[in-house]
């Protein structure tokens, strides 16, 4: 009898000093989130070396499988594919100064993509408009020196004697040498220019995945002595999707 | 101020019975250290090429589905701030009519970066803008499994004749899809030499949509790869296969018989002298 009442106040003792069970429990003024284990620890951790993702304390992880279905069990599986697409360009403000009459003006920015596993990209480019002033006056679209690039075929232009607007995209590596990765069928080289379109062209792709592939968008413009004096505006929207 | 910015999932795969109305959850995420306004929208396309490269120009909206975002508080088309590191989920909404033909429809969900004020006017130059696109491939049929037909509908081999050490031989070939439904590439690309296997390489499951055609990559660490054979070979007739359509290079020794005449030009030249 005694050992049984030793036993019962020992399993009342823990009841009363145990510490709380501390299930994962959120609340807001929106939502309730009650987690379905006792996770220690997880998350991504990174160190010069090494990449580390874990989950410490979960129920039953693990792959799953029978006849029609797979499960995959376990937050470790939200790192398993890289399913997204990333898209930078460094600088949105394409400044061409202050124009003068044969005297092409220029202006740069860089944009990088990284795709997802298993899958090439494209990037395209497009304007709003011709650049215009506030009147509706605009630089005419570039047709490069011998009048034979459009909107999908980029030629040289470096005559000073010909006028218009246009772009040229070049791949480059980390350093920002020209490698002419993912633009070569496209532009040919670096004085190969043509003039934005108002519907998407292709201006860079690749048919295989990438990390940080960048490409050196150059904007150019020249002016014969007639062109109205004023600040000419354009939007120019770059558009990136992944290859099907 | 740069645009920085991913999305995520970069494709969606579905199918659904017509009159079916789905949802599917993205998150965009502004990496950049500035409030950006961003829009959300859905156009259709069509594939171009055979490299998995898509067109919007010209095609037209179909009108079985409707798309909306379940977001209570955003519609598609309405601006809204990403905050500097904010990751945003947006629910987009995909209702078909129970008119849906069967077969398949191709749509880009985008997150457009909107201008949100006007454009810097003390000098000429103007506003970049950046747009990202996450494809939804919709399969709209009765059935789990829709039917779909692949065909290998040629095989390009380059160079068709080579020597025994140089160069590699590129393997290119077209996967046709004529059914209403898009499918996956698989298989192997085998390759023989006087009736045994030499190499067998698996392909890349490239995604072949209805109707159209699609070049072949093979797959190394799960990523699609040119298909290529690296000397040296045999000489003799060799055979690529791929599901059941075939194709022959040629493997020749020009270079032991280049060396053979070099050698035997050399040792006559100098029987030539030695006679002398």
């Amino acid at each position: 009898m005694k050992k049984i009442s030793f036993l019962i106040l020992v399993i009342v003792y823990l009841f009363l000093v145990s510490p709380k069970a501390l299930a994962q429990h959120f609340t807001s003024a929106s939502y309730i989130i009650d987690w379905g284990n006792f996770n220690i620890t997880s998350g991504k951790k990174v160190s010069t070396n090494y990449s580390l993702t874990d989950t410490v304390g979960q129920n039953a992880p693990g792959p799953y499988q029978s006849a029609g279905y797979k499960v995959k069990s376990g937050f470790q599986y939200i790192y398993e594919t890289f399913n997204q697409l990333s898209f930078v360009i460094d600088n949105l403000d394409i400044n061409l100064g202050t124009l003068t009459a044969g005297v092409a003006s220029t202006a740069t920015n860089i944009i990088t993509i990284s795709t997802p596993s298993g899958h090439g990209y494209q990037i395209l480019t497009q304007y709003n408009h011709p650049l215009a002033l506030t009147s509706g006056t605009t630089i005419p679209d570039t047709r490069c020196d011998l009048g034979n690039c459009t909107t999908t075929s980029a030629k040289t232009w470096t005559s000073a004697s010909i006028y218009g607007f246009g772009y040229n995209v070049i791949g480059i590596n980390t350093s920002g040498v020209a490698t002419n990765i993912g633009t070569s069928g496209y532009f040919g080289s670096s004085t190969a220019y043509r003039p934005f379109s108002s519907t998407g062209k292709v201006a860079m792709s690749e048919t295989v995945p990438v990390q940080n592939h960048s490409a050196r968008v150059s904007y150019k413009t020249n002016i014969s002595t007639t062109q109205a004096a004023g600040s000419y505006q354009s939007a120019i929207i770059f558009t990136a999707v992944p290859n099907y | 101020m740069p645009f920085n910015t991913t999305l995520k999932p970069a494709q969606v795969e579905l199918i659904a019975r017509p009159g079916i109305t789905l949802t599917q959850a993205y998150n965009v995420i502004n990496n950049s250290s500035s409030p950006l306004v961003v829009s959300a929208s859905v156009l259709p396309w069509q594939p171009r090429g055979t490299d998995g490269a898509v067109s919007y120009e010209g095609v037209p909206t179909s009108p079985d589905f409707e798309f909306s975002l379940a977001n209570s508080d955003l519609r598609l088309n309405q601006s809204f701030v990403l905050r500097p590191s904010e990751n945003r989920q947006l629910v987009l909404k995909i209702k078909s009519t129970s008119a849906t033909p069967q077969g398949d429809n191709y749509f880009t969900f985008f997150i457009n970066q909107d201008l949100g004020g006007q454009l810097n006017s003390d000098s000429t130059g103007g506003q970049a803008t950046g747009r990202l696109g996450s494809h939804l491939l919709i399969s709209t049929s009765n059935t789990e499994n829709p039917p779909s037909t692949l065909k290998t509908t040629s095989i390009k081999l380059s160079p068709r004749f080579t020597d025994i050490f140089f160069p590699r031989v590129s393997i290119n070939g077209i996967i046709s899809n004529e059914s209403d439904y898009f499918a996956k590439t698989t298989g192997k690309i085998t390759v023989t030499h006087r009736g045994q296997v030499v190499t067998q390489t698996e392909l890349f499951p490239h995604n072949v949509l209805a109707h159209s055609d699609r070049s072949l990559a093979c797959l190394s660490n799960n990523d699609p790869v040119p298909c290529v054979l690296h000397p040296p070979f045999w000489p003799g007739v060799y055979t690529v296969t791929i599901n059941n359509q075939s194709a022959n290079f040629y493997v020749l020794p020009f270079s032991l018989i280049i060396f053979g005449i070099f050698v035997g030009s050399f040792i006559y030249s100098l029987i030539r002298k030695t006679q002398k």
